[in-house]
């Protein structure tokens, strides 16, 4: 839910943003493109056959008097040079400039009508409109070119190489006759390959696409074969028929290869765009000098008070060491503090120290748990596939999970975290089925973070090429935002609008991903291809396979519970025979459908233990090119696998060596060694500053995902690259991090204010601590925690849901209680409701910053449901089973709840409430005969009451 | 009196003020808006509210104030109901190459299936309508058909999210949210954007993924009422507690939280926390009361066809979204019943009997909420748009007497909102074997509704705008318009 990225990007439509598969205008643009279709339509129809135009006497005027500033021979704007004709076919980064033969769908067209070009001066004049739709309708014709000749030297120019193999070979022939496979001898994957054929002959004969083999048989529909490798007929694409033609085309005009384009330099990479302070390495300033040097813990505080004292602010007085405790337990293990470890301080003892308490804090798993939250937040984590009804189960994914909570665990240098999910592939000799050391198995699970995007690709019907590259741009995007904090995304369809991104960047980045993601060498995510009809061998699977010598008990469990379904229903059909007696079972429906559940149970169960992670696919992968205006069938210029640009300065050079072992590429290894450099502008600042978010509730750059020049500026600039430096200096770790910053004074200020903030009224400035909701895992962790509910066992498989009747998604107690949020499964279509009503995100495709929302169906869950009214009955019999009664029976409920004492007014208050509501019910229960006393009832009211207090779900 | 003594007497004297108002049924505080604004946010960041739901005007004078729309899940056969094509019948059995050119699979395709259904002439507008839909028949003058729908998928799946979102793809807004969106809600105590789907709730295509809110913030994804039991989860607790405990206990919840907020002053995020649970109190009264159809006469039921068992489940819905849009509710989607998870508008081995069946189920419920609509000055008001993802091919599935999926041609209907009615395009009757693409143009009569759902429906419609044949208006049949 990055939602306030899109709100701050205003000028960029957010269908662009959002939706960038499609060529066609967005919505406003839609409802214009309706009128803009009628009208010309109408006249196109009255008009008499247009005059014909040629390209040197009519059309090159207006473009050399209104477009050559741009659009000339040096450096042309878009890459379009509209000075010759065959450039203006050629066109530029959008594609060919014009149709021939048709005006309304030449883009040059639709530019000059709808008053985007020219961009500045005079807009062109109808009659030169006129002249320049009559030259395109009547042929696009140079000066003295006869039609026949114009069709096909046009033909030939505005159909590429690159175009006619994506689409047509890339895209429906490679699984036969590419890398794997090479049926008949013949090699579709380059132009060398298709000329000199296979066994029948060569492929084509350039100039005469009637004697040419491939096309033939694609037109007579023998190729691609009725059925495809698993013998499925229902999902083989045809070549669709544009690009039948589009072939015939390119072979009538000679098949001539790609003409090798110079790089342009963008013009997006300017120096306005790249003098930004996010694409600079953080260089590590001097900590400012203050006045109030008696408020600084450490260098921390100097920065913040900086800003603070020229508006003669300062930090707000110390908070109460009680109210510490809990922000402090809530912070950093989402758990409220336990009675044992805020009993010295309630009871009047000295306190001990605050670090010690911090240290015992963070080496506590519950600390582990808490920050995986946050890091799989930015992953995109999820159980399951999503996209479809099935939702398909990824079985093992909270492998990747655990991964991550071990990582926190024992603060795996951030570097090093980072290189094992990004290619923990290609860090050691690694094949299929071998035996693994547990650190060598702990980075291939790490590759899971490359699994997150959702998926359905194992569906047929969802299988197409653009699904596939949904599937990897979605999770391109989920690297990004997570990891660099860039947009890259804008740049799929076009060079970004406000950073110093170009088109290329987007490509040249997923190149490095295609080896592993090879939309035209796809591995289905899962085991088996929906409907299961067919056996699918493990090679078309993306996960890889793990051989265990021992069975495992995740696995049994998995079957055991199948295999006793299944009996169930075996003997509903013995029961079945014996009540039909005589008849044919094989007749009988229900018998039939009792037979298919059994099937599908059993086509359910395990083999084998499986990781979610990535691995390269190994040989060649295809070219990666430059989808024009992100269409995939749109193909540009090849681009080589590379981070962005604009980074490169200062840094060492992204440099792919292939490790000598095993079948993988080197590239993903590539860019996480370029990612790690100490001096990385992004790296150290985008995790410095996700981890400051979860202290102040805003990042000191208020959009985590974006540091780019639309993303919000630095509020403490200096801070966070020193908070950078330091994070680096300090071997990369987590830990030291979260320590330093709840070490300062300005963390352990208190939270409350006296007067208005007219100064720094949204709290930015930090002259006090921000007070703010918990986060739905650690509401619910809470409550359970409050209650004596809570099961705080570790790691390993997440508990399964139950979808009620209402609708209502639940994740049921096991027998020593419920477990924590984390293990919970996640799965997108049903996530669990109560975690969903508080904000809990939807991995669409991740989360840098939650919301905070305040909506009735909060109160509805806190108040009524039965999660919560359990819990109440469970807080009420814990506090009962500690044999206290009156007022050190509420000192405990108010320790538990809120880890403090309540005042006198609230013991009087509630004792008095507490008595009420016990008269009341005993009323109500007058000639009841309930097991269950009326103090009892009261107390349990009670306990409900303190549920729903504000002050369990904010923290001061 | 110590000084600290005097500031607790004010304090007290403050909270009697506040407990005052709380007995008028006023929380004057975080109430500017419904089912709770995203206020932390509002406040602490510098954004324009992003989460909304005041009401807004449109940009420009527009009628609709509401749609509801019938979403036909399965693609219902447009050759069937509202677009005769006698020209089948002449070719039964023939595949004509032109078909071939422009499906991605003709998998097991047979030749061209005519209708099984007799069409006749209805109302002033002479529009076609087949004989399973007798009731919409007696309704013609008020709708409005569109023959010229295509998209770009003959998958359900993306055919949905198109039709939902306008967009092939997961995390797209869906209509309902950018109504709400654009012009926020009219009922404080109902959620602006409603689903009205099975029941029990069983799974529907895509499921809640038809009324999310995609990028938008979730307030304004739609909220799914059950038409039987509790309209929302939680709305009452499974064991109520007795009034007079339930009473005590939210008294006590409140005081609690209005100390908690005394105690911290100038944080706007609690008042709306006490503002949502006096909302929630309340909205287990209208909820329940908005989706109480005992309030309706005997004759309503009827109408509705609740008296009848195959309507009842359908009726019960288009009863209950005319209640929810006297209400102000904005948005409101109804879907049908799946029985076992199939699509009911999907007709793959027998269009006789599939459709018949669907249209048994909504042509009564659907006819008897225009009229009723009608009757009470609402359809000027109230958007209704009919209509499922695509429309089934003109030929039947491997030798069954079904239809297979298409996605190049089908129909929908609107009424009222300020769409023009009695109006519908009619085509050349040889069009039976015309390739569908090259029909791409409509334009709808302006619909006199807000700029937010001019976008709306200029998305909804966009794939009607824009040909991919890149023939679009050479090559346009020439359309008659009749009226």
């Amino acid at each position: 839910m990055r939602w306030p990225n899109t709100v701050d990007h205003g000028l960029c439509p957010m269908n662009c943003v959002h939706h960038p598969e499609s060529p066609r205008p967005g919505i406003f643009g839609r409802a214009l493109a309706v009128a803009a279709l009628l009208l010309p339509s109408l006249a196109v129809a009255q008009a008499k056959p247009p005059m014909p135009a040629t390209f040197e006497s009519h059309v090159l005027p207006i473009f050399t008097a209104h477009c050559a500033e741009c659009h000339g021979p040096q450096d042309p704007s878009g890459s379009l040079h509209l000075l010759t004709r065959d450039d203006v076919v050629r066109g530029g980064q959008s594609g060919p400039a014009i149709r021939a033969g048709n005006s309304r769908l030449s883009l040059l067209v639709r530019q000059l009508e709808q008053g985007k070009m020219p961009p500045e001066g005079p807009a062109l004049k109808p009659g030169q409109l006129a002249t320049i739709r009559r030259w395109i309708q009547s042929g696009g014709r140079r000066d003295g070119e006869n039609a026949e000749t114009a069709r096909r030297r046009i033909a030939a120019l505005s159909i590429s190489e690159q175009k006619v193999f994506t689409n047509v070979f890339f895209t429906n022939c490679l699984d036969c006759h590419g890398k794997w496979r090479k049926e008949g001898g013949l090699d579709l994957r380059t132009r060398a390959g298709l000329l000199k054929g296979g066994k029948s002959g060569p492929g084509i004969v350039p100039g005469d696409p009637e004697s040419s083999l491939v096309y033939r048989k694609i037109l007579a529909n023998k190729m691609p074969p009725p059925k495809n490798l698993f013998g499925d007929q229902t999902y083989v694409t045809r070549v669709r028929l544009q690009d039948r033609n589009e072939l015939r085309d390119w072979i009538a005009a000679g098949a001539l290869p790609s003409r090798k384009t110079r790089p342009q330099k963008d013009p997006v990479l300017n120096k306005k765009r790249l003098d930004h302070w996010a694409f600079r390495p953080p260089r590590r300033p001097c900590v400012p000098k203050v006045k109030h040097g008696d408020l600084l813990n450490n260098p921390i505080d100097a920065f913040l008070l900086a800003r603070l004292e020229p508006k003669q602010l300062r930090f707000s007085p110390a908070a109460d060491p009680i109210v510490l405790l809990r922000r402090a337990s809530l912070m950093l293990t989402g758990l409220p503090p336990g009675p044992h470890e805020t009993s010295t301080l309630l009871d009047g003892q000295k306190p001990h120290s605050f670090e010690a308490f911090l240290d015992r804090l963070l080496a506590s798993p519950h600390y582990a748990e808490h920050q995986a939250t946050w890091w799989l937040d930015g992953a995109g984590y999820a159980d399951t596939h999503g996209q479809i009804n099935r939702d398909e189960l990824k079985p093992f994914m909270w492998r990747y999970r655990d991964y991550v909570i071990r990582a926190f665990r024992e603060d795996k240098p951030y570097d090093r975290f980072l290189t094992e999910q990004l290619a923990g592939d290609e860090l050691f000799a690694w094949k299929d089925g071998e035996r693994l050391t547990a650190e060598q198995l702990q980075s291939l699970i790490a590759t899971g973070f490359l699994r997150t995007a959702s998926d359905a690709t194992d569906e047929g019907s969802f299988n197409k090429v653009l699904n596939r590259f949904g599937v990897i741009n979605e999770q391109i995007d989920i690297i990004t935002s997570s990891v660099m904090g860039m947009t890259l995304e804008c740049a799929r369809c076009h060079s970004h609008k406000f950073d110093p991104v170009p088109q290329e960047d987007y490509y040249r980045f997923a190149a490095i991903f295609r080896p592993a993601l090879d939309p035209y060498d796809w591995r289905i995510p899962n085991v088996v291809l929906h409907p299961p009809k067919y056996p699918v061998p493990n090679k078309y699977s993306r996960d890889l396979f793990q051989t265990s010598d021992r069975p495992n008990a995740v696995i049994q469990l998995h079957n055991e519970q199948l295999e006793t379904r299944a009996r169930k229903l075996a003997a509903q059909i013995s029961d079945r025979a014996r009540q039909l007696k005589d008849k044919d079972l094989n007749t009988d429906k229900l018998t039939a459908s009792l037979r298919a559940d059994i099937k599908t149970l059993r086509s359910r169960k395990i083999q084998s233990l499986r990781i979610h992670g990535l691995a390269d696919t190994g040989g060649v992968p295809t070219p990666v090119y430059v989808f024009r205006r992100g269409e995939i069938h749109q193909p540009g210029g090849e681009v080589t696998p590379g981070p962005p640009v604009a980074l490169s300065t200062d840094l060492e050079p992204y440099r792919v060596v292939a490790p000598k072992f095993g079948k993988t590429s080197g590239r993903r290894l590539a860019l996480a060694r370029w990612l790690t450099q100490p001096d990385h502008p992004l790296t150290a600042r985008v995790i410095v500053n996700r981890i400051w978010q979860q202290h102040f509730g805003r990042g000191l750059v208020n959009t985590p995902g974006n540091f780019g020049r639309i993303g919000a500026k630095p509020t403490h600039p200096r801070l966070l690259d020193w908070l950078s430096t330091e994070f680096v200096q300090n071997g990369w770790s987590i830990r030291r991090l979260h320590k330093q910053i709840m070490m300062s004074s300005a963390w352990q200020q208190s939270s409350r204010t006296r007067e208005l903030h007219n100064t720094d009224p949204d709290n930015r400035l930090l002259s006090r601590f921000p007070f703010r909701r918990l986060a739905a895992e650690a509401i619910r962790d809470s409550i359970l925690a409050i209650s004596g509910g809570l099961d705080r066992r570790l790691l390993g498989p997440p508990t399964e849901r139950l979808v009620e009747p209402t609708g209502e998604v639940r994740h049921p107690a096991g027998p020593q209680g419920h477990r924590r949020s984390i293990y919970l499964v996640r799965r997108r279509k049903t996530p669990n409701t109560m975690l969903n009503l508080f904000d809990a995100p939807a991995m669409s495709p991740n989360c840098l910053q939650r919301t905070d929302s305040t909506v009735p169906t909060q109160a509805l869950e806190l108040f009524n449901s039965d999660f919560v009214r359990n819990a109440a009955v469970r807080f009420s019999r814990r506090l009962l089973s500690t044999g206290r009664n009156g007022p050190r029976l509420l000192v405990t409920a108010y320790r538990l709840a809120f880890g403090r004492n309540p005042t006198s007014a609230e013991l009087r208050r509630d004792r008095i409430a507490i008595n009420e509501l016990t008269r009341r019910w005993e009323t109500e229960l007058q000639g009841d005969d309930s097991p269950e006393t009326a103090e009892q009832r009261a107390l349990q009211n009670y306990c409900l009451i303190l549920l729903n207090s504000p002050e369990l779900v904010y923290v001061d | 009196m110590s000084p600290t003594h005097r500031t607790n007497t004010d304090r007290q004297q403050h909270r009697r003020d506040f407990f005052g108002s709380m007995r008028d049924g006023l929380l004057g505080v975080g109430l500017t808006t419904l089912l709770g604004s995203d206020l932390p946010r509002v406040v602490a960041a510098d954004h324009r509210p992003a989460s909304d739901l005041t009401p807004r005007p449109p940009h420009f004078g527009g009628q609709a104030k509401s749609v509801i729309q019938f979403f036909m899940t399965g693609g219902p056969s447009q050759v069937d109901l509202f677009d005769p094509k006698p020209a089948l019948a002449k070719h039964e059995g023939e595949l004509p190459q032109g078909f071939i050119d422009n499906v991605e699979s003709v998998g097991s395709a047979g030749g061209l299936l005519p209708s099984p259904f007799r069409f006749a002439r209805h109302g002033h507008s002479g529009l076609p309508v087949s004989d399973i839909l007798p009731h919409l028949a007696t309704c013609v003058d008020d709708i409005s058909v569109v023959r010229s729908m295509w998209t770009t998928s003959f998958n359900h799946e993306t055919g949905v999210m198109m039709m939902h979102s306008g967009r092939p793809i997961k995390a797209s807004p869906s209509l309902g949210a950018w109504v709400t969106y654009g012009l926020g809600s009219e009922n404080r105590n109902l959620p602006a954007y409603v689903a009205l789907d099975d029941p029990l709730h069983k799974p529907i295509l895509l499921g809640k993924q038809n009324w999310q809110s995609g990028f938008l913030p979730p307030i304004f994804q739609g909220t799914r009422l059950r038409s039987i039991g509790s309209p929302l989860v939680n709305l009452q607790p499974r064991q109520p507690l007795p009034p007079a405990i339930l009473d005590f206990t939210r008294g006590l919840a409140n005081r609690m939280a209005h100390e908690h907020q005394l105690r911290r002053p100038g944080r706007p995020e609690l008042a709306a926390r006490i503002a949502s649970y006096e909302l929630a109190a309340r909205m287990q009264l209208t909820a329940t009361d908005a989706m109480d159809l005992s309030q309706e006469t005997a004759a309503t039921h009827r109408q509705y066809g609740l008296d009848q068992k195959v309507t009842e489940s359908y009726g019960r819905r288009c009863l209950l979204a005319r209640r929810l849009v006297e209400r102000g509710v904005r948005n409101v989607q109804i879907y049908m019943n799946t029985a076992n998870g199939d699509n009911p508008w999907d007709h793959h081995g027998d269009v006789q009997g599939n459709l018949s069946r669907s249209c048994l189920q909504t042509d009564q419920p659907v006819a008897a909420l225009i009229k009723d609509l009608k009757q009470r000055s609402l359809l000027d008001s109230t958007l209704l748009v009919w209509g499922g993802e695509f429309g089934p091919c003109r030929w039947p599935e491997g030798g069954k007497p079904g239809r297979d999926h298409g996605a190049n041609g089908f129909s929908v209907w609107m009424a009222g909102g300020g769409s023009r009615a009695a109006r519908f395009m009619e085509q050349p009757t040889n069009s039976a074997i015309t390739p569908w693409k090259t029909v791409s143009v409509f334009t709808i009569s302006t619909p006199r509704c807000s700029t937010a759902l001019a976008w709306t429906i200029a998305a909804w419609f966009s794939t009607t705008t824009v040909s991919t044949s890149g023939s679009a208006a050479s090559s346009r049949p020439a359309w008659s318009e009749r009226s």
